[in-house]
């Protein structure tokens, strides 16, 4: 096998290199463009290029490596010798994926030290950004099987010769967007083990589909499967796309005025169409025109800030976007690029002239480059706590960091021993920057403080987790009071929290209770879907669907939702369930027919069959493009077409005749 | 008659809706030296790929040194030598990388072969084979072909687009091997006078069917060709295409008209062929002698008859 890696790595080398070099080019470019901002490994354009050209050498050079050696006289000297195909096949694996790494790796990581030199980028840099990018590099391996697989598949349509490669897409997409690493890992594991089994498959028949061993030709029919069904989707959505009607979306809902009073507004794509007050009479002061009216609505509604009652969970960060670092935005300060280190508890600055360090702020102040603060911030940052420009809100205080004058100041800590479990900010009186009054929870107790951290009012909660879990938090004018609208927690009554009434407690001042009302629910009837849409039921997997509505079904929320759901779209639900019988005993009985008539065995009739019913259309076109469709000829005992392939006809059993003799036939 | 070392049975193999072969039943006795004929088409290259398990059989089934070609082991590959047609190689390679390379698979590599076989084509091992002339690429061919020592050698069109001088060497070094190593050679071709020179077997295909496999002796009685004479115009005969009626000849390949002539080929001729042409009025029957390479283009020549060129040339002006 060393004969067989050397060959292919002296072969693919120049191809590799070549891969590696524009490799390096693309990162070149996406650094330059994101490092005056400040960016290196995790800057978008930089992710871009990672999956671009991981994905691209990756099939490319499993592509080229199987191609050059498929033309004939290439493929005989290639397999025939005495190792084995299998042994082939793995040292044409080992020294692509090797020339693969070695393209990629090189110049990822001369990037990661390139932008872990001082004076390269504005802002900080830490070993943990190259985690998605080394992600990429490990997705690249799908591609390099699926290029294989494309290269060496005998397709009966030459188009699904690419499937594959569009089930590595789906690895990309999974990889990316999935949260924990290691759901990330799984996938390049569980894609990569497949593709491996259906290159090597195709590699050991010479492409064809029939000699293939069952674990493979499973494999093969996944992997293609997962591709139609991708391909599929795209075509059925651009396609129900252009026969459903451009849709509307009116709906209701209420708002709290600064006089205290609940309106209901009726919208209409969302634009207030309406406002009623909960009697239904009209409000008499929303006229004019549509501008005018989102105004006059706009300046009369109530102040507030809507928060959630439940203590702070650190939220479960995607492994792409884990808080490393976080750039942070101070107004006033345009010179210098602020972040939030979570492993050093400081926020850093770097100058973007010079992308020189500049020095860190600490709770007790800024330190410059060269020395750091005594003291850390601890705790943890949620992001969307965050939204006020200049505040640095963590769950163990809130600090209003002047960037400009480089100071910091103390707004509120809570009690030792305590933290802040929510926050939320209510946002200041036009053209009075001042007026803004920060909110929020420690101990389940909710404290409104003005800009400057001075409490004004401490108020203990009417209503609270589990059964209600969300408060809008309102400021009201004339006379000044509080106001405190509870929502009912879905997690604790499911879906019966939607037509429950909400209750709104208004408090004075000094935090004294003054008066409550429960405000009824609003039942919006819900957008009807397109029949056009029901459609969809022809084309989807019946099977999948019927998985999901069973998997639901089990528990009673899933129950109540899909009764819900049943009564107010009944006509789209039987349209959409019809269409998915229809097109899953249709698939069946076209897979069925295709499987009789080219005599295949019992069990393989059933599992087409199956496949039919459970994927619909998509199981017609797997069983097209997948098996191996004999020629047939026109039998002459029976007068039906028989397949070439069997030494007896299937219809009648008898065996194909000899070739004609014409008595110049010469034989000793 | 010897083991055979390749047999087929009822092998087929269809690209799609073509048939490429048909119910091929043959055998390949050892040490014999065997050549497979047929025009371009005609399911040779099929053949011997299905031979060597490179593409599996639609139906039937081969066997090589007595194992199923579907799945030879390493051991048998091992005593096989292929050199598929065009003389394909690793052009980045040089002549000596590709020995070297190729050493690293077989146990009775032989090294003193390999260099003479270059030599014998004036190929310098530090050659790199994108830059060898056609001949000398088939020399390397050879080469890498011959130094394992194969027991069977299966050669695809080996002379194929090489100079007289360059097929002389190519067969010169075949014959070598054959004699020494007394091995099995399986070799396809057009070129029918290197047929004629060292093949003591051949199978003729023709439209992806067998249509003769014998010795090249049999071959040649076998086909024959007459000079019938007439006195008026020679009747139309049957069994040829467009000549429904009149009277048949058993065997007729072809025949020309010229005149009062008929020139017939013909196949398998008996005493009632002879009786057949008695039969039909001929005033004289003169045999037209033959050798191997107009015997297997009369055999596989179009079928019919044919007024002769001349007489075409003399009706226009």
């Amino acid at each position: 096998m060393r004969a067989i890696i050397w060959k292919e790595l002296r072969e693919n080398f120049r191809w590799a290199l070549l891969g590696m070099v524009l490799v390096g080019l693309a990162m070149t470019y996406a650094l330059s463009k994101a490092a005056p901002s400040g960016q290196s490994l995790r800057a978008e354009a930089f992710e871009m290029v990672m999956v671009l050209m991981t994905s691209v050498l990756g099939a490319a050079l499993g592509f080229g490596q199987v191609i050059f050696d498929s033309r004939q006289g290439h493929w005989a000297l290639l397999v025939h010798r005495p190792i084995g195909r299998d042994r082939v096949f793995m040292g044409k694996v080992v020294a692509g994926l090797t020339l693969y790494f070695t393209a990629m790796l090189l110049p990822f990581f001369a990037a990661a030290i390139w932008a872990s030199m001082p004076g390269h980028v504005a802002g900080p840099f830490r070993w943990g950004m190259a985690v998605p990018g080394l992600m990429d590099i490990l997705t690249g391996v799908v591609y390099y099987f699926a290029g294989m697989v494309t290269a060496r598949r005998a397709a009966r349509w030459y188009a699904s010769r690419c499937l594959v490669l569009v089930a590595a897409i789906l690895c990309s997409m999974i990889v990316i967007g999935v949260t924990p690493m290691w759901g990330a890992l799984l996938a390049i594991a569980v894609a990569g083990a497949l593709t491996f089994t259906v290159a090597r498959g195709s590699f050991l028949a010479a492409g064809e589909y029939e000699p293939q061993r069952r674990v493979a030709k499973a494999s093969l029919g996944a992997a293609l499967l997962v591709g139609i069904v991708m391909v599929g989707t795209g075509v059925i959505v651009v396609t129900v796309s252009m026969f459903e009607s451009p849709t509307t979306w009116q709906y209701q809902n209420n708002t709290l005025l600064r006089d205290g009073t609940v309106s209901v507004v009726e919208n209409l794509n969302g634009d207030p169409i309406g406002v009623t007050d909960l009697e239904g009479h009209p409000a008499p002061w929303f006229t004019g025109s549509s501008t005018e009216r989102q105004k006059l609505l706009t300046d009369r509604r109530a102040r507030g800030a809507y928060l959630s009652l439940h203590p702070f969970e650190p939220r479960s960060h995607s492994y792409r976007a884990r808080p490393l670092v976080r750039g942070l935005y101070f107004a006033g300060d345009n010179k210098a690029r602020w972040y939030y280190l979570s492993d050093s508890g400081r926020v850093e600055g770097y100058d973007l002239r010079t992308r020189q360090f500049i020095g860190s702020f600490g709770p007790d102040g800024f330190v410059k480059a060269g020395s750091r603060t005594t003291d850390r911030f601890t705790g943890v940052r949620p992001d969307h706590w965050s939204r006020n420009r200049g505040l640095f809100v963590m769950t163990s205080g809130i600090y209003k960091i002047d960037a400009y004058r480089r100071t910091v100041k103390t707004l509120f800590l809570p009690e030792p021993g305590m933290s802040i479990e929510s926050y939320g900010a209510i946002a200041p009186e036009k053209d009075q920057p001042d007026t803004d009054v920060l909110v929020v929870v420690v101990n389940g107790t909710i404290h409104l403080l003005d800009h400057d951290g001075q409490p004004l009012v401490t108020q203990t909660p009417d209503h609270s987790p589990p059964a209600y879990d969300r408060v809008t938090v309102s400021l009201l004018d004339e006379p000044n009071r509080y106001a405190m609208w509870y929502y009912p927690s879905w997690k604790h009554f499911g879906a019966k929290a939607r037509l429950m009434p909400k209750p709104l407690v208004f408090y004075g001042p000094d935090g004294q209770r003054l008066a409550s009302q429960d405000v009824p629910a609003i039942q919006n009837k819900p957008h009807p879907p397109s029949i056009a849409g029901a459609l969809y039921g022809l084309v989807i997997p019946p099977g999948p669907i019927a998985g999901v509505a069973g998997i639901a079904s089990l528990t009673t929320q899933g129950r109540d939702e899909f009764a819900r759901e049943f009564t107010t779209k009944r006509t789209f639900f039987i349209c959409i369930t019809l269409c998915l019988l229809l097109s899953g005993v249709v698939s069946l009985m076209v897979n069925l027919r295709l499987a009789r008539r080219n005599a295949m065995a019992r069990g393989r009739r059933i599992l087409w069959a199956t496949l039919g019913l459970l994927m619909g259309p998509s199981g017609v076109l797997l069983m097209l493009c997948m098996q191996a469709w004999p020629a047939k000829l026109r039998c002459d005992e029976c007068g039906v077409k028989r397949l070439v392939s069997l030494f007896k006809c299937e219809h009648c059993g008898v065996g194909f005749a000899p070739p004609a003799r014409d008595g110049t036939e010469i034989f000793d | 008659m010897p083991q055979p070392v390749i047999e087929t049975h009822k092998l087929t193999k269809y690209f799609g809706d073509k048939p490429a072969l048909q119910d091929l039943s043959m055998a390949v006795p050892q040490g014999s030296v065997f050549g497979f004929l047929g025009r371009n088409g005609s399911g040779k290259t099929t053949t011997i790929r299905l031979m060597l398990g490179l593409l599996s059989p639609t139906r039937g089934s081969v066997t090589v040194l007595g194992h199923d070609s579907a799945d030879l082991p390493d051991d048998i590959r091992a005593r096989v030598g292929y050199m598929p047609e065009s003389h394909p190689a690793y052009g980045w390679m040089k002549a000596r990388e590709a020995g070297r390379f190729q050493r690293s698979f077989y146990p009775n590599w032989n090294d003193d072969l390999f260099n003479a076989v270059l030599d014998h084509f004036r190929i310098t091992p530090n050659t790199k084979a994108k830059h060898l002339s056609r001949g000398m690429r088939a020399g390397l061919c050879l080469a890498l072909t011959l130094a394992p020592e194969p027991e069977l050698l299966v050669l695809d069109d080996p002379a194929l687009g090489l100079d007289p001088v360059a097929r002389h060497s190519f067969l010169e070094s075949m014959v070598y091997v054959t004699r020494e190593n007394n091995c099995t050679i399986l070799f396809s071709s057009h070129l029918l006078s290197d047929v004629e020179r060292v093949a003591d077997r051949i199978a003729v295909m023709d439209h992806s069917v067998l249509r003769a496999c014998c010795s090249v002796e049999t071959f040649r009685n076998q086909v024959r060709q007459v000079l019938l004479r007439f006195e008026g115009d020679p009747p139309a005969l049957t069994g040829l295409s467009g000549e429904p009626g009149g009277p048949g000849i058993p065997g007729v390949l072809h025949s020309v008209r010229m005149g009062n002539e008929l020139k017939l080929t013909l196949v398998n001729a008996n005493g009632e062929v002879d009786e057949a042409m008695k039969r039909i009025g001929a005033t004289s029957i003169e045999s037209v002698p033959m050798g191997l390479e107009e015997a297997f283009l009369a055999y596989l020549g179009d079928r019919g008859e044919r007024t002769s060129f001349f007489d075409h040339v003399g009706a226009k002006s």
